[in-house]
């Protein structure tokens, strides 16, 4: 066994090495861009936007609310599919498949974002945005000066740890064959017909990277508690 | 209520979402002529699940889109350069090749596929090439098992490895009495479960078969062959489209008759052996 995982990494370590940047370049996109939309969805839903001058008529409200419990309530494996097989038709237009891959990983951190940021907000204590509205700040300028800011604090680490969470699934994004880690694993047992090995190599780089990223988030963590 | 509201939400979304999907299917397009789409867009697309040496798998060494090798890849830069353009292979799950094509993601699908009555369904398909005079489907077993199995009727009740929706599949449950069928998603998985001793058989082509035994000892073909003489593998085409049918028929045959598909098979199992040496 050890004879072989040497002989793979020898002679094909680049390619784990290419899965690894694949790995983290596809997170990191996917965890960027679920940020920006799940912020904005956060915002949204937590802000008091309404029609008919009637407080409990928010459509915005509604469909977020909506968008996000049906992406947090359907497996990521079929977002994929639905992305790569049905979004097309529904455009009426081809996706290619690296858009399709990245589409359905970020729509998906997309609603796990909205939901970190929306704990984030909500655990700031009511009375700052109290005193910031009887100071005379508009709503807007509460939640961007005065609560957002404070949240920020509180939705740095949950962000980090789904960074972490979505280095771990974009490993169902190889059933495309995107070059991931566990890509480079399959295509080596296809031409090798090797199994156990390059997985206990994918293994091994996934642990190594998550762990030292939530170690780095666990410090960084720490410092931002010291500020306090 | 506030929960009632938000489930009464989710059914309505999705529901309409459900609606969406199903309009948008069912909405018959003007189906283009897919040979004129070919040649117009300059370039033909085929779906393969690189996992199957030597028929389709990737060199290790090499990088993109030429680092997908194997005799039914050679087969599709064929069919590409008799047609005049470009070929472009998109990698995917076994599961999903055929999908792709049926759902007009791609021109056509070649990845070993064996002439199965439920593919017709999504494809049409091409003339069957590579076909084998011997018999070719069987079953994987532990080395230190091995003579136990004598006959086909061996394995009833035995706990058995089969891949879903494969030929093998189908065989195990036309000729094997009353099996044990355990579902695999890989091949090289279900070599890893007769190995721990989680099944005690699995379905497999002799090809891959001896392959897989080559870098596992412990596990051994069993001599024992289903029932079956291979007509060989087809290429999944686009639904009614008569011309582009024929004109891939016509190059497979040639490739066929010229013997070209037997000589990427060996020049498919040097590269493997090349990738493997002192493994």
């Amino acid at each position: 066994m050890f004879e072989r995982i040497i002989f793979i990494l020898q002679n094909y370590g680049n390619l784990f090495l290419e899965g690894l940047w694949v790995t983290v370049y596809l997170a990191f996109l996917t965890v960027f861009f679920g940020a920006i939309i799940g912020s904005v969805i956060a915002i949204i839903r937590n802000s008091n936007i309404h029609f008919f001058g009637n407080e409990r008529i928010k459509p915005f409200n509604w469909i977020l609310t909506a968008y996000v419990e049906i992406i947090r309530g359907t497996p990521l494996l079929l977002q994929l599919y639905f992305f790569y097989f049905i979004a097309p038709k529904i455009i009426g237009q081809d996706i290619s498949k690296t858009i399709s891959v990245l589409m359905a990983l970020i729509i998906n951190s997309s609603g796990y974002v909205a939901e970190i940021f929306r704990a984030g907000i909500q655990a700031v204590d009511k009375g700052q945005s109290e005193a910031a509205r009887s100071l005379g700040l508009s709503r807007v300028q509460t939640m961007l000066k005065v609560v957002f800011p404070q949240a920020i604090k509180n939705i740095l680490p949950a962000l980090g740890n789904e960074f972490v969470m979505i280095i771990k699934e974009t490993s169902l994004a190889s059933t495309f064959f995107i070059g991931d880690i566990m890509t480079q694993s399959r295509k080596v047992t296809g031409a090798l017909y090797i199994t156990i090995e390059p997985l206990l190599i994918a293994a091994v780089i996934y642990f190594v990277l998550t762990f030292t990223l939530s170690k780095g988030i666990e410090k960084f963590e720490r410092g931002l508690a010291e500020s306090d | 209520m506030k929960t009632f509201k938000k489930i009464t939400l989710s059914i309505v979304s999705l529901s309409f979402i459900t609606l969406m999907i199903v309009s948008s299917c069912s909405t018959k397009k003007t189906e283009k002529n897919s040979l004129e789409k070919i040649k117009a867009a300059g370039k033909i697309v085929m779906t393969t699940s690189p996992d199957y040496a030597p028929y389709e798998f990737i060199d290790l060494r090499k990088q993109g889109q030429d680092s997908v090798v194997g005799a039914d890849i050679e087969l599709g830069k064929y069919i590409a350069k008799k047609l005049g353009v470009e070929l472009v292979i998109e990698q995917m799950d076994f599961d999903s090749v055929v999908t792709a094509v049926g759902e007009g993601k791609a021109d056509m699908a070649i990845s070993g596929l064996a002439p199965k009555e439920s593919r017709a369904t999504i494809v049409d398909f091409s003339i069957p090439y590579n076909a084998s005079e011997s018999n070719n489907q069987s079953i994987m077993v532990r080395v230190k098992d091995k003579e136990k199995y004598k006959t086909l009727n061996d394995f009833k009740g035995v706990k058995i490895g089969v891949q879903n929706g494969s030929l093998q599949y189908d065989l195990t449950v036309e000729q094997i009495e009353n099996p044990k069928l355990e579902y695999i998603t890989s091949l090289a998985t279900g070599v890893m479960m007769l190995q721990s001793g989680k099944i005690d058989a699995l379905a497999i082509t002799t090809t891959t078969g001896s392959e897989f035994s080559k870098s596992y000892p412990e596990v051994t073909m069993s001599g024992v062959y289903f029932d079956y003489i291979s007509i060989g593998t087809i290429i999944g085409l686009p639904k009614n489209q008569k011309e582009f049918k024929e004109e891939v028929d016509k190059i497979v045959k040639e490739a066929e008759e010229k013997g070209l598909y037997q000589k990427w098979v060996q020049e498919g199992l040097a590269i493997a052996a090349e990738l493997g040496e002192n493994k």
